[in-house]
């Protein structure tokens, strides 16, 4: 029954474990590459000592950069250069390192630390990686992040005119610091340990990613933290004076991550609180959940003493989970039980004193000031993560196995008796829903014996499912879905039990420290007083809300079709960076749909200035004689220079330019390192070596994406016309009196584009890339922006496993041409504006490098890669946090960027396109006669628009109409 | 002296029209205004942006003589779904508040609100679940089944071909036509003075049949001259559905092009709000007489 096909067989093989491999989450929400040490346990203390390396105590041993060789770094010694630092400092970039040798006094496990100053925008991961004798020891020192500290660069925080609260910009600290050993997936709370040999020692440290200077290197021994009682033995027992502190936690110190941030909490027993504004009064929540993400306190200590420590906390993100924060007193974690300290389910506030089963926990701090810091820890459930990726491993496995047996389609109607070839397929399943069921009793224990959290329940499914499974072996072929791959299957289950485990949320009001017997704050509520809260509220939304300050006619209105976050952020830079230089004051509204802009401009209420709209509306305004020629303006060509001249095409009515683009969207073929390594396939240059591709990767059941499959009905234009640019051919002819579609090349085009569908099997109706891409099913296409971002957040298991490269094109005269649009957001002006010079200043303004680029970095600082910012000024893109190697390609597939023109007739242009491809496609229609009817229909269409807008009367030309090109844009200035 | 008669005769009336105002008031302002002004714009070129200009007739002759989409696919295609989903709606919504009817209070009742429901669920949200059941994805559930019982091999674009938008707009509207109409059926099913059913059948009448012909339907025409009203306009009005699952407007190569997506595609996409008042009086002169007709099969006739 099982029917081997030799060689072919091997690579399909290869293609099915990649594939499932590659299903696996990962085990850090965060972007930090930790696939390629995924796979491999940390090595325990106790597994260092069963070879012989134990901890070596009472070793401090500092190393001075000037003891360093280096490869690629510099020693700098300048007082400015070495930024504070006491003496010389080394400066890495991204792939320098630093080799250094140090004689231990016996064999056993230490652990180092060493100064560093970060000198780029900390958005990016700084990583380092370390050798030790040449080797890596332990997996998990391959890649070492450099955390930045962030900071609120004010506080109290900003308010916006309506006197809520915003987020504040973050700052990076320059400062230097200590940075330990800490592994990449932060499931530990102690530094990682390095095993050294008595005697000399190589030490290499290579720098990754970024750009650091490096301070001395210190080799110190492994510490553990004491329990509580000897470190209560090891305090003296000092009488305290009384002394209360009660911090608010949005005031943080500075914070390791620059998207944990304060968040408005409305409840009535938060501080501070107002009835009516917004104040972002609490810190965490859903920002604070990933473990190692740290956030500190400074505090002034009065007297030597002991003193306990509160928290007032609300859990109620993850029902019926318990939480865990480690607790660190001045960077140290001062007792174990600090360690991994629980936070129980809690819908309301509550607060928590740190306390033990012998009572609360006195901490020793002498006189002066202290760090306080608290770092989310999903740590406990290392075990249990490690368990289940092994387990979906095995799990992957057992698959490829039965599916080398049964082959890719598994008959329904079969009976397959594979227990003869997988004698042990039962007992290795019960064996493994046996492994599950003591990771399952584990995490009940560690939730404090309830079994009723979201990840335990998905686990116990999980269970029930294996065991279910392994009761009839012999039905597994047609089941396997079950057990791997489909929604609701084992390993569905496992990864999404893993991922619930990783998420520790906490919110967090307020942290006290006291002398014992001191009285916290009291926050209380009784229901009159929730009652009259709740009417006060509801009696002030009749009223409109309250402006700070007056506006006067001079203001200009720009509306923004945009969320609040982004608004927020846009009215705090142009109050601070646009008004104190012009004098100009701007009022930014949100416009939660942009066909009122419409219906404002026939009431005569239009905006001066329209923000973050459709490439397509200026066009249809300007047309109609509502929307202001920007190219009257004498600079206006010169402010073109910093963006991509095919953005402007579709803005153009003959020798008016009715917008600027404000973002722009980028179509580039993403593709899956893993997958097309192990099936030794390229990267695609052109179409005609995608269907070269095509069947190969058939064969293993997987495809190629292009937009055409991700539109529903109608195929927009940014999804067809490339095919149409990339032959050469034009969707105009005549002068745009005449759809351009029927000529040879554009032909050509369209047979391309419906070819791929009818005669190459590209799926028809893909709605979701991103997932197929994700399973591997779908392992390269061509997709914009949205995927980029979607990739770059939600698809932690696939770090540094993907990439992107220029999109396929055509070769034409010895080069392959890649025309891709790029429609995203444009910024127009408003005819009907009072003031056209100070709304263009405004443009101006916006639109510059030095805003576009701190307004991307901000957002993106503010509320993490969510928000990458992809602005259509190149100049400012270059700035931007992305990856290096992503820009360039971005950048590279720009200069490709070719937009449709707009004229009159066409949006019927893009709708018979659309037609024409539903009727080759899916009716199977002739396509040169399809076309030939389309264009006669698009013809007459065109010339009823050409009338309507006087270009063409009675059939005649009365008026010419010019379609903007890109030679034409391209001359506008020298770039 | 006939100056004096009119002042009595409006001093007469005169409250009845003041009681009369409020209404009066209302439907001049939201219905009579409305469509004076869209009879009013239909001979414009009216473009949502600038001051509409006089065009007279020529929206009107356009619509005949140059819309080919119009005369192709929006006519057939309305006349082909309103003819089909509306009196099958109609005669549906009449047997089941029949059968309703026969039953007790309690399940009646679960079973009417169960029924309703489908009407009373936003557009969106019933296309949410359509979508999903006819995606044309393998992971679309009618897709997924076929596949699974090897009766088809590839999926099947059911939204996005032309030749199965309609027959599902079709299903669609049905499954959610139960509404309003409907329940006045079942009201008026119910109001039935049982008397009457006692007195056919000692009149000779012998089945269940006889008794809905002769007896339950000639009892409850107002409700059933509603439902029919209800239905014809819904019909002509609907042009969401078609939209919502082809994620279009237009739908794919016009498949499911119904007069009122016409409309939106003109006035909306094409910024031609003449020529969309032009369609939409023409829709209107077409739920007149159809209204018309059914008034003549089920009005009272005095």
């Amino acid at each position: 029954m099982a029917h081997l096909r030799g060689k072919v067989k091997f690579n399909w093989l290869v293609v099915i474990f990649v594939l499932l491999a590659t299903v696996t989450p990962g085990a850090a929400e965060k972007g930090n590459s930790v696939s390629q040490i995924e796979g491999q346990n940390s090595t325990t203390l106790s597994e260092w000592a069963n070879q012989g390396y134990d901890i070596i105590p009472g070793v401090e041993q500092k190393l001075t950069p000037n003891l360093f060789h280096t490869t690629g770094g510099t020693l700098l010694s300048g007082l400015e250069e070495r930024k504070g630092y006491d003496h010389v400092v080394l400066r890495l970039n991204a792939g320098d390192s630093f080799e250094v040798d140090y004689s231990a006094p016996a064999k056993g496990l230490y652990t180092f630390y060493f100064d560093y100053y970060l000198l780029d925008s900390g958005l990016s991961p700084n990583q380092y990686r370390v050798e030790i004798n040449g080797s890596l020891p332990n997996a998990q020192i391959g890649r070492v992040d450099l955390l930045a500290s962030w900071q609120n660069e004010t506080y109290p925080f900003p308010r916006d005119r309506y006197g809520n609260e915003v987020i504040p910009t973050q700052k990076k600290m320059d400062q230097w610091q200590t940075g330990m050993l800490t592994d990449p997936v932060r499931l530990e709370t102690q530094p990682l340990a390095i095993p050294l040999e008595a005697g000399k020692n190589h030490i290499k440290v290579t720098l990754m990613s970024g750009s650091i200077l490096s301070g001395d290197m210190t080799i110190s021994s492994v510490e553990m933290p004491v329990p509580y009682n000897e470190y209560r033995k090891s305090a003296p027992d000092t009488a305290t004076p009384a002394f209360l502190w009660v911090h608010e936690a949005e005031e943080t110190y500075y914070k390791n991550d620059n998207t944990i941030n304060p968040v408005v909490n409305r409840a009535l027993e938060a501080r501070p609180y107002d009835t009516n504004r917004l104040l972002l009064n609490t810190l965490g929540g859903t920002t604070w959940k990933q473990s190692g993400q740290a956030v500190y306190y400074e505090v002034e200590v009065p007297h030597d003493g002991n003193y306990q420590i509160g928290i007032k906390y609300s859990q109620d993100l993850k029902p019926n989970s318990v939480v865990f924060r480690t607790f660190t007193i001045d960077g140290k974690v001062p007792f174990r039980e600090m360690g991994s300290y629980p936070f129980s389910y809690q819908s309301g506030w509550k607060t928590e004193i740190l306390s033990g089963p012998e009572g609360a926990y006195q901490f020793h701090l002498t006189k002066g000031k202290h760090l306080i810091g608290i770092i989310a820890d999903a740590s406990p459930y290392r075990g249990t993560i490690e368990t289940l990726k092994r387990a979906m491993g095995q799990i992957n496995d057992l698959t490829l196995q039965i599916r080398k047996l049964v082959g890719p389609e598994v008959d329904a109607l079969r009976d397959f008796t594979i227990t003869d070839n997988l004698p042990n397929l039962q007992s290795d399943l019960l064996k493994l829903a046996n492994d599950l069921q003591k990771e399952y009793e584990k995490a009940v224990q560690l939730n404090s014996g309830q079994a009723n959290s979201q990840g335990i329940i998905t686990l116990e499914t999980a269970i029930r499912s294996l065991k279910n499974l392994a009761a009839e072996p012999n039905k597994i072929p047609q089941r396997l879905s079950q057990l791997n791959e489909g929604t609701g299957s084992v390993t569905q289950s496992i990864s999404l039990a893993m991922q619930e485990f990783q998420n520790q949320p906490l919110l967090i009001d307020q942290i006290y420290l006291f002398t014992p017997g001191e009285k916290l704050p009291d926050y209380g509520t009784t229901i009159l007083q929730q009652w009259t809260e709740g009417f006060k509220r509801f009696f002030h939304s009749f009223f409109p809300v309250q402006k700070m300050e007056g506006e006067d006619s001079k203001t200009i209105q720009v509306w923004v079709n945009r969320p609040r976050n982004y608004i927020d952020l846009m009215q705090r830079k142009a109050d601070e960076e646009f008004t104190p230089k012009t004098g100009i004051k701007v009022n930014f509204t949100m416009m939660p749909n942009e066909q009122r802009l419409i219906l404002a401009n026939a009431s005569g209420t239009a905006p001066d200035i329209a923000l973050g709209i459709s490439n397509w509306l200026p066009y249809e305004l300007g047309v109609r004689g509502a929307a202001l020629d920007l190219n009257q303006f004498p600079d206006f060509k010169e402010r073109t220079a910093d963006f991509s001249p095919g953005a402007f095409l579709p803005f153009i009515v003959n020798d008016q330019v009715y917008a600027m683009p404000e973002t722009q969207d980028f179509y580039v073929l993403f593709y899956r390192k893993d997958i097309l390594n192990s099936l030794k396939l390229p990267i695609p240059d052109t179409w005609q070596d995608v269907k070269e591709l095509l069947p190969e990767m058939q064969r293993y059941g997987m495809s190629f994406y292009i937009p055409l499959a991700g539109s529903g009905g109608m195929k927009p234009l940014m999804s067809t016309s490339p095919f149409i640019y990339q032959s050469g051919g034009d969707l105009y002819a005549d002068h745009a009196f005449k759809a351009g579609l029927d000529s040879e090349k554009s032909l050509s085009g369209i047979r391309l584009m419906t070819e791929l569908f009818t005669l190459y099997g590209l799926p028809m109706q893909v709605p979701n890339f991103f997932e197929h891409f994700r399973d591997g099913t779908i392992p390269m296409g061509v997709s914009n922006f949205a995927t980029y971002v979607q990739l770059q957040i939600a698809a932690p298991e696939l770090d540094g496993e993907w990439g992107i490269a220029l999109s396929p094109g055509i070769r034409q005269n010895g080069e392959t041409v890649r025309w891709q649009t790029g429609s995203a957001q444009a910024a127009m002006i408003f005819k009907s504006t009072k003031h056209p010079e100070a709304s263009w200043e405004f443009l101006k303004w916006w639109e510059s490098r030095e805003t576009q680029s701190s307004f991307g970095i901000q957002m993106q600082s503010l509320y993490g890669k969510e928000y990458m910012w992809n602005t259509a000024n190149l100049k400012a893109f270059q700035d931007l946090p992305w990856p290096e190697e992503d820009k360039k390609v971005i950048l590279e597939q720009w200069k490709w960027l070719r937009e449709v023109p707009k004229t009159p007739g066409s949006y019927y242009i893009e709708r018979e396109l659309s037609n024409i491809w539903t009727h080759v496609v899916l009716d199977g229609k002739n396509l040169r006669a399809t076309v030939e009817d389309s264009v006669n229909v698009m013809n007459k269409e065109i010339a009823r628009k050409m009338e309507e807008f006087g270009y063409l009367k009675n059939g005649k030309v009365v008026r010419p109409y010019r379609v903007p090109t890109l030679e034409e844009v391209e001359s506008w200035v020298r770039r | 002296m006939e100056r004096e008669a009119r002042f009595k005769n409006w001093r007469k009336e005169g409250v009845a029209y003041l009681f009369l105002s409020p209404y009066i008031l209302l439907f001049v302002i939201f219905i009579v205004l409305p469509v004076v002004l869209a009879i009013l714009l239909s001979f414009t070129n009216f473009n949502a942006v600038q001051f509409p200009g006089w065009v007279g007739v020529k929206n009107y002759v356009d619509l005949i003589t140059r819309d080919d989409v119009f005369m192709q696919y929006v006519l057939p295609n309305t006349f082909k779904f309103a003819l089909i989903a509306g009196p099958v709606g109609y005669i549906l919504s009449f047997l089941l508040a029949w059968m309703l009817a026969q039953i007790q209070k309690g399940p009646r009742t679960i079973l009417a609100l169960l029924l309703y429901s489908p009407s009373l669920t936003a557009g969106t949200a019933m296309s949410v679940v359509w979508t999903t059941l006819f995606n044309g994805d393998q992971s679309g559930y009618l897709n997924s089944l076929l596949m699974r019982f090897d009766l088809i091999q590839q999926p099947i674009q059911w939204l996005q071909s032309p030749q199965y938008l309609m027959p599902i707009m079709i299903i669609v509207t049905i499954w959610g036509s139960m509404g309003i109409g409907f329940l006045a059926m079942l009201a008026g099913v119910l109001n039935i003075n049982s008397e009457l059913y006692e007195a056919g059948y000692i009149d000779g009448i012998s089945n269940r049949f006889q008794e809905i012909i002769y007896i339950t339907i000639p009892s409850m025409k107002p409700q059933m001259l509603f439902g029919a009203v209800m239905a014809v306009v819904s019909t002509f009005q609907a042009g969401a559905i078609g939209v919502q699952l082809s994620g279009t407007n237009p739908t794919p190569a016009y498949a499911g092009q119904l007069i009122v997506n016409h409309i939106e595609d003109y006035g909306f996409i094409r910024y031609e709000m003449g020529y969309a008042s032009a369609i939409s009086v023409i829709l209107l002169i077409f739920i007149w007489f159809s209204s018309k007709f059914v008034w003549k099969i089920f009005g009272e006739k005095e």
